[in-house]
């Protein structure tokens, strides 16, 4: 590479610029998209950082929340708070796995389907059609059913209701770029095969996938939640937010904090994946 | 303010519109942009006045402002002084607006289909807009020219064709009697055959209802066929304004003698490279003192960057110019009858393209009683062929298959008859009609330029070399090969379009309308940079388009389609001199003129 251009001559790239996307992405998204890598560092290092061991009584059961344990103890004793730190890593992870996954799977199945086109995509598209059709709670109920409980067989059964979404979404995207006229273009100047693949069609389909996935990681902890509150996740000490919630539940009146603050746990990891993918969004829509 | 002297003896009272010192701020992304700057304009009962300028030359946003409906997030400042029907306007209320929309000022737009409303009968939409009774819509759909209103009152809009919805939306707004009707580019995207009865249509209206149309255009052609007075817009300014006639015979500020000079119609010189306007808009200079066109007049003198000029009476119409040095226009044309002709192509007897007994159906929506879809022929036998070095153009309305055509020869379309032939193996380029859309917005120009040197790759020194040869060949500057499409205008999108085609030069290259969304001097420096690069290749060309003007200008050859099949093919002066066919011959005729009159 001897002869570049001076890059001073060039007109100025507006490289990605964090302001203007917080700014497209709007004040609570914002949040959402700063939130969520926050929650996964935390959600990581929950083992580490957690202020007691939420395996061992620390404290005098049923204490309510203070100063020296924010959410109060449980029937044995244990810091609650601990507990949902922890219990976050077992809710958040597995949805990240599973929406990972199911991207992956997903993408592929659709880019071969919207690039061959024609019989091969009725094909796939029926397929995943038959995928679509099944109600997602009742395929992972039968799942962990026939596997045994566990969040490995939990994750598998979410992971096989939610790919054929993302494999819509990403044949969609290349159906559409298929007829634009740019990569008709591209075909014309002798484009072909992986190459228009992967430089002129991938990077067009990634902004739906990301912002699909993003609104998916709410929907997922959701289903994760509910699965360990059905008794179909960890099993019962594992301190899983899903069961916390529905093991206490019968004590809502007397110890409200019990199930409360799990679920409120819940609702917020919900909340600020939602404002995220809301977020990234509204931000890649308007680029 | 300046009065226009020939409309003084008219009584004051007579003024419909009177607009004084407007101006226009509007906000993009928090920087404000002043898109409209002092504009001072009067309009009279039945008065036709063309507003001409190129795209972002604030002509549309006049238009927003008289219907108060400039687009809310863009936090728009007015200030000045809108009179309509002696109502003010400016600052006036919500519900003022609101009646102001429904009585008194009411538009039509380049886009008929996305005004109406496609889950409802053109009857409940006329009745919604004016809430009159029955009869009067039909009256209103026939005094437009629809055959069969009622038909077509009770039609979904998608039944109706682009002309026919065009006139719904006409019939629509001068249903409520307006005193000004907006009309933003109403024929753009209509062929001149439908474009010639639009323009009739709103002469026949503007005399018969008294109603003032403010005509949007950027086709002084199209203006000088239909209106009366002329507003020429420079950067939110008014750069001149006076009686059409005079403006077109003598255009006082360098813009409009530019935009008038670039114009082609079916007379002007194809021998030689078509004028155009210098460079393209620059925003580098402060305009607050100084002429916005400074930086692209060919006459701009020292004191252009340093005064404001302001709105004066012209000294060689009755009308007004704001220029410092416009005595000097004049010899801006003597200037022009010095380009160089062109150099003769080289036209051998080979042909590089040849296409026989092409056919091709397309299926309908309808299906038979069996399920199969019922067929559509667009292309009947079609005979062509292109000799090596040669030009053809090929014209027709829209839905003649000209597309479909140019696609078969491509290579992008199997067609279901005939046969292709290709000079060589090496395939022809194509270049598409939105030269933004067909450039991949995540890849610099170099990157998509160099995909055709499948060979060599495009990072390495030769490949770098050769991709800045090639954009220094459509005349664009090569420190651009690291730009991304959006960071181009288009008028440099559609050169590196033409670089990817041309870096290794085919044979065959096809032109799918490349020029119909174009304004008109990016329209003339495309023809003349179409011309220069297929004489310089020694390519051959097929160059589809609606425009008999432009096939006239650059091939060698025009051939009509009409209905998928080819009615005419022959040498272009012979062809717009002495049409053979009837079609051919209302195109011609329906070509607007410079000449007062219209058409032939």
């Amino acid at each position: 590479m001897t002869k570049r251009p001076s890059p001073d001559t060039l007109p100025a790239r507006p490289r990605f610029n964090w302001r203007d996307f917080f700014r497209r992405a709007g004040g609570l998204e914002s949040v959402g998209i700063i939130g969520v890598p926050v929650v996964t560092v935390v959600a990581v290092l929950a083992p580490w950082i957690t202020p007691f061991d939420p395996q061992l009584r620390v404290a005098g059961a049923y204490l309510p929340p203070s100063a020296g344990h924010w959410f109060g103890t449980d029937e044995i004793g244990r810091d609650l708070f601990s507990r949902v730190i922890l219990g976050a890593q077992y809710t958040w992870l597995p949805a990240l796995a599973v929406i990972g996954f199911s991207l992956t799977v997903g993408t592929m199945v659709g880019l071969i389907s919207g690039l061959m086109g024609d019989k091969v995509d009725l094909v796939i598209q029926r397929i995943v059609d038959l995928f679509l059709v099944l109600p997602a709670s009742l395929i992972a109920l039968a799942v962990v059913a026939s596997l045994g409980p566990g969040l490995g067989n939990t994750m598998i059964a979410i992971a096989i209701v939610w790919w054929p979404w993302y494999a819509r979404i990403s044949r969609d995207e290349i159906r559409r770029l298929k007829a634009r006229p740019h990569v008709e273009a591209a075909r014309i100047a002798g484009v072909r095969g992986p190459r228009l693949l992967l430089r002129y069609l991938l990077p067009g389909v990634v902004p739906a996938l990301l912002i699909g996935a993003s609104l998916d990681v709410a929907n997922i902890v959701m289903t994760l939640s509910l699965m360990s509150f059905l008794g179909l996740g960890l099993p019962a000490p594992a301190p899983e937010l899903g069961a916390m919630t529905s093991r206490t539940l019968d004590s809502l009146t007397v110890h409200w904090w019990l199930p409360i603050l799990p679920a409120a746990i819940i609702f917020l990891l919900c909340l600020l994946a939602n404002l995220a993918g809301d977020g990234i969004r509204a931000a890649l829509r308007g680029a | 303010m300046v009065k226009l002297s020939h409309r003084m003896s008219e009584p004051v009272t007579g003024s419909v519109l009177a607009v004084k010192d407007l101006s226009v701020i509007l906000s993009r992304e928090g920087r404000p942009s002043r898109v409209l700057d002092g504009i001072s304009f009067d309009m009279f009962p039945g008065e036709i006045i063309a507003l001409v300028g190129e795209s972002g030359s604030g002509k549309t946003s006049i238009g927003l402002t008289l219907q108060g409906l400039l687009p809310r997030e863009y936090l728009p400042q007015v200030a000045g002084s809108i009179r309509l029907a002696g109502i003010e306007l400016v600052g006036a209320g919500r519900r003022t607006w609101q009646s102001a929309r429904r009585h008194l000022v009411r538009a039509i737009s380049q886009d008929p289909m996305g005004a109406l409303n496609p889950t409802m009968t053109i009857r409940r939409q006329m009745q919604e807009s004016k809430g009159g009774d029955d009869r009067s819509i039909g009256d209103w759909l026939s005094r437009t020219g629809l055959p069969d209103p009622e038909r077509i009152a009770d039609a979904l809009p998608h039944r109706l064709s682009a002309g026919q919805r065009q006139r719904v939306l006409i019939a629509m707004a001068m249903m409520a009697r307006p005193k000004l009707l907006i009309a933003d580019e109403p024929t753009t995207a209509l062929d001149v055959i439908m474009q010639a009865q639009i323009l009739d249509l709103l002469r026949d209206l503007a005399r018969d209802q008294q109603t003032a149309i403010l005509f949007v255009t950027h086709d002084l052609t199209v203006a000088a066929s239909l209106a009366d007075r002329v507003l020429v817009l420079y950067a939110g300014r008014i750069v001149e304004m006076g009686r059409m006639q005079d403006v077109a015979r003598n255009a006082t500020h360098p813009y409009s003698a530019g935009l008038l000079a670039a114009r082609f119609d079916l007379d002007s010189d194809r021998r030689r490279p078509l004028p155009t306007l210098p460079s393209e808009r620059t925003h580098s200079i402060n305009v607050e003192n100084a002429c916005a066109y400074a930086t692209r007049c060919p006459i701009a003198q020292p004191d252009c960057t340093a005064i404001r000029p302001p709105l004066e009476p012209a000294s060689v119409h009755g009308g007004a110019v704001a220029c410092l040095h416009h005595e000097q226009t004049a010899f801006l044309a003597t200037q022009r009858a010095d380009a160089k002709p062109w150099p003769a192509q080289a036209i051998q007897e080979t042909a590089a393209l040849r296409l026989s007994n092409i056919g091709k159906t397309y299926p309908t929506g309808a299906r038979s009683f069996w399920g199969r879809r019922q067929r559509q022929p667009v292309l009947r036998s079609v005979n062509l062929s292109i000799k090596l070095g040669e030009c053809v153009a090929l014209v027709g309305a829209s839905g003649a298959g000209k597309s479909t055509l140019l696609r078969i020869a491509a290579g992008l379309v199997v067609p279901e008859g005939g046969t292709v032939t290709r000079f060589d193996k090496l395939p022809p380029q194509v270049v598409f009609q939105d030269p933004v859309a067909s450039l991949t917005p995540w890849l610099t120009i170099g990157e998509q330029i160099g995909e055709r040197l499948r060979a060599v790759s495009p990072d390495s020194d030769y490949g770098r070399r050769r991709v800045g040869e090639a954009i220094k060949l459509v005349g664009l500057d090569p420190v651009l090969m690291d730009a991304l499409p959006a960071e181009m205008s288009v008028g440099q999108c559609q050169r590196a379009v033409l670089a990817r085609a041309v870096i290794v030069p085919p044979r065959l290259l096809l032109c799918d309308e490349p020029i119909s969304a174009m304004d008109v001097s990016l329209a003339a420096t495309t023809l003349n940079l179409l011309s220069d690069l297929r004489r310089r290749l020694g390519m051959a060309m097929l160059f589809v388009t609606h425009d008999l003007a432009a096939a006239r200008i650059i091939a060698d050859r025009i051939a009509v389609l009409k209905d998928g099949e080819l009615v005419e093919i022959a040498d272009p002066d012979a062809i717009i001199a002495a049409p053979q066919s009837s079609y051919t011959r209302s195109l011609v005729a329906a070509m607007p003129s410079l000449q007062p009159g219209g058409g032939r």
